[in-house]
């Protein structure tokens, strides 16, 4: 079954917030449209242009109430658009997820016009609470049945994405994590409502390389419980050298990097209900984009041009906070030494500057990337020697840096410590250890920043990725080899082993 | 056809060009204001992405009369007659026109032949 959830930019949630939370302690309600965002087990709603009531649509008397004409009104401003409808209300000094169960007043008030803002726009209504104490969101699609029958599926969560991301979660269909020894110590840091938001959440790494296996450690151990891995490249021996846990055996047995990046997590985990999304395919890829969008927050981990357009794309298009980073050696001439060495971090979305403004790729680069021209050996080989699409140069030390630059733009947005949110883009200078804030607002006319919201309506940055499915293959075909399928037959038959090991010994404590 | 394709058909006709569609490449005739082959109009091929105008279009098609400088010139899609020459926009930017970013990037390359 899809699961359904809501992303609100926190402009458009501070906007509807100002309407909903009032200061003679009263409830309100107000329309807004939002755009669909579909993934391969999600649905996301975005809630974009809100539709304030004039002063006739709508009477507060303790409760809120609006007239059929108002409702009119927004479900036509919403075809308009090509969007749906969502009708929204506050619970004044509430807490907690608002359930709309059957015969409620909040799901009477809905059911009246889900046929009719259905059959105008296209799209199932969609009712939300805001419940004014947390700031949090509760939501439901009316979706299910028709006419007189018309019945509602809650929401898995609610992400508002405003300087923190802030998550409403439905208490069953998203329960929090049971408490367990294993994460005392982090317990004692943050307490059990942060790692209740922490461990639920949906995380994607895309990018299972020197950074992103890091990353992924850290996810792990944290407690988070759902962990997406996305990556179609095989470990190599020349990678070796900075790729955390990788082994010989690995590359001799063609394992894959999402494989290892699945073992090594699963040993890593302190979640009881720990599950990854193992993700062989690439985010440039319609199916690898659409992946993508089952998660809450996305860890770029990539150096290309492409899956960086992809990202930069769904952070603004479809609400997904990306975090970015990446490094850049700069090497003395002759390889004589290192000069110095340089790493970023950033976390892209609504309100914020996009990757392509910060630099971090060039757009004229993505379709280099699209045609083979940059595995291309003999183009590469054209460019200039300075040309950043040349650079090979990476260690193990700064892919570790960097690494943690990408966690604490993870933990600032997620935990905001003392209600501070992600600090804006970063960059950090080895040589001077000295870290600066970087200024940088997207370009008037941001192509990306301008398509906020817009979900399925995007521009497709995706298309067929000769390189990735060339990989994928290779692997498969070495994987054939007798001796390789005997071998990796004895590794499996070893972990198993193992995992019977650990049953025991679960059983003997 | 792409909605790139149909973008920057689009762009070349509010700019006043002539286009002709060979799917997934369109050709553009193009003015050139100096250089060799200054007073003289070239059709100029490009094969935007599905993403155009967020993603400038990489390949530069001209016929294979005309020779740039500096190589990365390769067999063009366009058959007999045609060379494409890897010429990436890399000043690509959202805040002026795609349209007239793509010509002038065109006219600029044209200008510089000297052959």
């Amino acid at each position: 079954m899809t699961e359904f959830v809501v992303a609100v930019a926190g402009e458009e949630h501070d906007r509807l917030s100002d309407h909903l939370t009032r200061a003679d302690g009263q409830e309100d309600v107000c329309f807004a449209l939002w755009r669909p965002s579909t993934g391969v087990r999600r649905t996301t709603a975005i809630i974009g242009e809100a539709v304030f009531p004039a002063p006739d649509e709508r009477r507060v008397d303790r409760t809120a109430w609006f007239t059929g004409d108002y409702a009119l009104r927004a479900a036509r401003e919403a075809a308009g658009a090509g969007a749906g409808v969502a009708l929204l209300h506050s619970h004044p000094g509430a807490t907690s997820w608002q359930a709309a169960p059957d015969g409620s007043a909040d799901a009477d008030s809905e059911r009246k016009i889900a046929n009719l803002t259905r059959e105008i726009t296209g799209h199932p209504l969609v009712g939300m609470t805001l419940s004014t104490g947390s700031q949090t969101w509760s939501a439901r699609r009316w979706d299910r049945g028709q006419g007189t029958s018309i019945a509602n599926s809650e929401a898995a969560s609610v992400r508002v994405l405003s300087n923190a991301l802030h998550v409403g979660y439905h208490p069953t269909l998203r329960p929090p994590p049971p408490a367990q020894g294993t994460q005392l110590r982090t317990l004692h840091s943050w307490g059990e409502q942060v790692q209740a938001h922490l461990a639920r959440l949906r995380v994607l790494v895309v990018g299972a390389g020197s950074v992103g296996q890091l990353v992924l450690e850290m996810l792990a151990r944290t407690g988070i419980e759902h962990v997406g891995i996305m990556d179609f490249d095989t470990v190599e021996l020349v990678n070796l050298d900075r790729l955390h846990g990788a082994t010989t055996l690995d590359a001799r047995l063609y394992t894959s990097k999402a494989e290892l990046a699945q073992r090594l997590t699963t040993g890593a985990a302190t979640a009881i209900r720990f599950a990854t999304g193992v993700h062989e395919i690439s985010i440039c890829e319609p199916n690898g984009m659409r992946a993508g969008l089952d998660y809450d927050v996305i860890f770029s981990c990539v150096d290309r041009p492409w899956p960086r357009h992809v990202l930069n794309t769904l952070a603004y298009s479809d609400v997904v906070p990306i975090i970015d980073g990446g490094i850049r050696l700069d090497p003395m001439p002759g390889a004589a030494g290192l000069r110095n060495a340089y790493w970023r971090s950033h976390t892209a979305g609504p309100g914020r500057s996009c990757i392509r403004c910060l630099g971090q790729y060039d757009v004229a680069d993505v379709q280099l990337e699209r045609d083979g021209s940059l595995d291309d050996p003999s183009y590469i080989a054209n460019l200039p020697a300075d040309s950043p699409l040349r650079a090979r140069q990476n260690v193990y030390a700064t892919s570790m840096a960097a690494a943690s630059a990408l966690t604490n733009q993870f933990l600032s947005l997620v935990i905001a410590p003392s209600g501070f949110g992600d600090p804006g883009p970063l960059k950090f200078d080895l040589r001077q250890h000295r870290v600066e804030r970087v200024q940088a607002n997207c370009a008037d006319g941001c192509s990306y920043s301008g398509s906020s919201g817009i979900g399925d309506r995007r521009r497709d940055p995706t298309g067929h990725h000769t390189l990735a499915e060339r990989v994928i293959a290779e692997r498969k075909r070495a994987r054939g080899r007798n001796r390789t399928r005997l071998a990796r037959a004895i590794v499996r038959a070893s972990s198993r082993l193992e995992d019977f090991a650990t049953r025991i010994a679960d059983r003997s404590d | 056809m792409s909605p790139g394709v149909q973008a920057f058909s689009d762009a070349m006709t509010a700019a006043g060009r002539r286009t002709e569609l060979r799917d997934p490449i369109v050709l553009v005739l193009v003015d050139v204001p100096l250089g060799r082959h200054a007073g003289s109009e070239v059709w100029v091929g490009a094969d935007p992405p599905s993403d155009f105008p967020t993603i400038p279009p990489h390949w530069v098609h001209l016929p294979d009369s005309i020779e740039l400088a500096d190589g990365g010139k390769q067999a063009s899609e366009l058959g007999a007659g045609w060379a494409k020459w890897s010429r990436p926009h890399k000043r690509w930017s959202d805040a002026g026109s795609a349209g007239s970013q793509w010509l002038a990037h065109a006219r600029a390359l044209l200008q510089a032949v000297t052959e």
